[in-house]
């Protein structure tokens, strides 16, 4: 689980990183031309990616462009070095030979100094309250003036204490604007530093700077997330400046920047959501409080128009790709699980190279008399393979990559280098055993399958209830009663003996087999015609060994491939059906 | 002398009540809130401090504090430990710089000599 969260996480700060960079050429080239408040939206979009795993589908969202290598999973864009073959790779590089551990170490890792980091800040939170506890209101006239100017709430109160060397505001709420206890500054240089820290207040920047904090702890290797935290701090202090100025006059700036110089040269000790407060950052803000001029409406305009088109589709995830690589599970397995599945599979591929059919067919199923005919193909012609690689997806079930040296293809298909065997232990029988052997190329098809589709349901159900063929006919009339009756049932979800009525199952098969006239064509034990009842009985239905092997999906149709198997290794194809279902 | 140091925070509470005389400990933190912005056991905090330092009494019914010591005490102490502090104890030289950073009238200077002498420092 942990594992899936960390992988899941790095997702988002590929995408984040890819947008980040976006955003931070975006305002390398725009800054002089829009206020600073724009750039919130542009920084709120990023912070939302970085946070949330999912977001909302659009079409004009920055990953379509990446959509033909994009592989579709939660969070946005799939690393490529995490694909399924990729992520063997990895692991290789740092320690040959080992596997799930490796990633669930690092997941570790990474939680630890997430966690730590969140900590480590509302620790600092909580003593700079305490510190300032004993903060004094201060009662000047000219702040109520200021907080009319700026139509700030009551709530914003300022206090002032020894204890901070220039102001700030802190509190997340009730925010308090602390103003150092100095003799040398009057009023008239105060009110701009009030000013500017009820700004902050206003727009809670204190709840902003710490969502964008734990957004830094989550992907705290994530150089760009540095990067844009950097910037985000700088957009946020102009801005605050831009609004003073723009409420009190162009013709402030000057006395502004040199309050702001005053300032400068204090710095307090504990300063929260900052990283450094480098002496060149503040040589910046003045520089940036000078330039601040009025801007012509048509550019504020256009530049606007593409900031929010950019912050949008930053923000939004690409149109769901059609297919989507399947996501290892995997988690934390002891070393006695290590130890017995990969001593099953080398006996498993033994057997199969020895030409042992029986030894095939009792690690697949316990009938090894009845299946042992269907494994004779692989006693005629000399196999060579070997484990490539294990991946532990539970304690109970492990996939194994196999690598076809002699003859694969004779057995499996032409150009089938690589098999994928899954190896289970949780349903049938009480030891291991092997649940099927593919094609490497057709088990990725089989995985990318999503089985919640409603279409893929209803084939399993059809299946289910003996439908393999030739539907529509009336000799299949008992299968597809049992078939409607089922489907009923789970529509009224009810969870005991039910009596269907007639129509409904009429009208079930009309519905999925175009029947209009079912009544006459019905004879099964379950109906009672004088009451007009079906009485249903939940049924396990008939076991096949089946794979659903491909899915179209369009608008109006899906078309459901299903491959029906001698064996339940399902190395014998028996015959493939095609399933068409329809949509009014 | 009383030599009880009081911190910054707690003299706002005392001059308050120096002013009064007797205060009730509600009034107290009423007025705290009002004038200072602090909570009720903020100031409930600090009046247990100065309890605790014999700075000021607490008396039934209802919470009364008194002071038990002057200002003017806790002025002498604060001052002779900033002269102390400052000036390494020599009462000379705080007055030089006292009275060179000033600007004081003829009528100043004179009441200031007369102050000297009265109490031979």
């Amino acid at each position: 689980m942990l594992i899936n969260m960390f992988i899941t996480f790095l997702n988002m700060s590929i995408s984040g990183a890819l947008a980040a960079i976006l955003l931070i050429l975006w305002r390398s080239v725009s800054y002089k031309f829009i206020p600073a408040k724009f750039y919130y939206i542009l920084w709120s979009a990023l912070i939302i990616r970085l946070l949330m795993p999912f977001t909302f589908a659009s079409p004009i969202s920055l990953l379509n462009v990446f959509k033909n290598t994009n592989r579709y999973s939660r969070g946005g864009r799939y690393v490529v070095t995490m694909e399924y073959l990729g992520y063997g790779e990895i692991t290789d590089k740092i320690s040959p030979g080992s596997d799930a551990y490796f990633l669930g170490n690092l997941a570790l890792l990474w939680l630890i100094v997430a966690v730590s980091m969140i900590v480590l800040w509302l620790v600092v939170h909580l003593i700079t309250q305490h510190r300032l506890r004993y903060a004094v209101l201060y009662k000047e006239k000219f702040v109520e003036q200021i907080r009319r100017d700026f139509s700030v709430r009551e709530s914003v109160k300022v206090f002032v204490s020894p204890n901070v060397l220039s102001p700030i505001v802190i509190g997340f709420f009730k925010p308090r604007i602390i103003l150092p206890k100095s003799e040398n500054l009057e009023e008239k240089d105060l009110k701009y530093a009030i000013a500017h820290e009820m700004v902050h207040a206003k727009r809670y920047d204190q709840i902003v700077r710490f969502l964008h904090f734990v957004c830094l702890a989550l992907h705290w290797y994530n150089p760009f997330v540095w990067w844009s935290f950097y910037l985000f701090n700088e957009d946020i202090e102009t801005s605050c400046d831009q609004q003073v100025l723009s409420v009190y006059g162009m013709e402030h700036k000057r006395h502004y920047a040199c309050v702001l110089v005053e300032y400068a040269g204090r710095k307090n000790s504990l300063q929260l959501g900052y990283l450094s407060f480098a002496k060149n950052k503040v040589a910046k803000r003045i520089e940036k409080v000078m330039a601040y001029r009025k801007m012509s409406i048509t550019r504020l305009v256009i530049f606007s128009a593409v900031t929010l088109f950019i912050g949008f589709s930053v923000s939004t995830n690409p149109v769901f790709a059609e297919e989507y690589q399947y996501i290892p599970k995997t988690v934390f397995v002891t070393s006695e699980t290590r130890a017995e599945i990969t001593e099953f599979t080398e006996s498993f591929i033994a057997d199969i190279e020895n030409k042992d059919s029986a030894g095939i067919a009792e690690k697949s199923t316990a009938d090894s008399e009845f299946f042992a005919p269907v494994y004779k193909p692989f006693e005629e012609d000399t196999l060579r393979m070997e484990i490539d690689r294990i991946f532990y997806t539970s304690e109970d079930t492990a996939d194994v990559h196999i690598n076809l040296l002699e003859n694969g293809g004779i057995i499996f298909g032409k150009d089938t280098q690589k098999l994928v065997a899954q190896i289970d232990r949780s349903r049938i029988m009480s030891g291991l055993y092997a649940d099927c052997l593919y094609s490497y190329e057709k088990y990725n098809r089989i995985n990318s399958i999503d089985d919640r589709d409603e279409a893929v349901q209803i084939v399993h159900k059809m299946i289910k209830f003996g439908l393999t063929d030739g539907e529509n006919t009336p000799q299949n009339a008992p299968k597809i009663t049992a078939f409607c009756m089922d489907m009923a049932y789970d529509r009224a979800r009810d969870d005991s003996l039910v009596q269907i009525p007639q129509k409904t199952v009429e009208d079930i098969a009309n519905e999925f087999f175009l029947f209009s006239d079912f009544t006459n064509l019905h004879k099964t034990d379950y109906f009672d015609s004088k009451a007009g009842v079906y009485t249903y009985e939940k049924s396990t239905g008939t076991p096949y060994e089946y794979r659903i092997v491909d899915f179209n999906k369009g608008e109006r149709e899906a078309v459901v491939t299903v491959e029906f198997f001698k064996d339940p290794l399902h190395t014998q194809v028996e015959k493939t059906v095609k399933y068409t279902l329809k949509k009014e | 002398m009383a030599k009880i140091k009081i911190f910054d925070s707690e003299m706002h509470l005392m001059n308050k009540i120096w002013d009064n005389g007797t205060i009730k400990a509600i009034d107290l933190a009423n007025w705290a809130t009002e004038n200072l912005g602090w909570k009720k056991n903020t100031t409930y905090t600090i009046l247990k401090k100065l309890i605790d330092k014999q700075a000021i009494s607490r008396n039934e019914p209802g919470f009364v504090v008194a002071p038990l010591v002057t200002r003017e005490e806790i002025a002498f102490d604060e001052t002779n430990f900033l002269i102390e502090k400052m000036f390494g104890g020599n009462m000379k030289l705080f007055l030089t710089s006292l009275v060179s950073s000033q600007n004081l009238k003829a009528e100043d200077i004179e009441e200031l000599k007369k102050i000297i002498e009265r109490n031979d420092i």
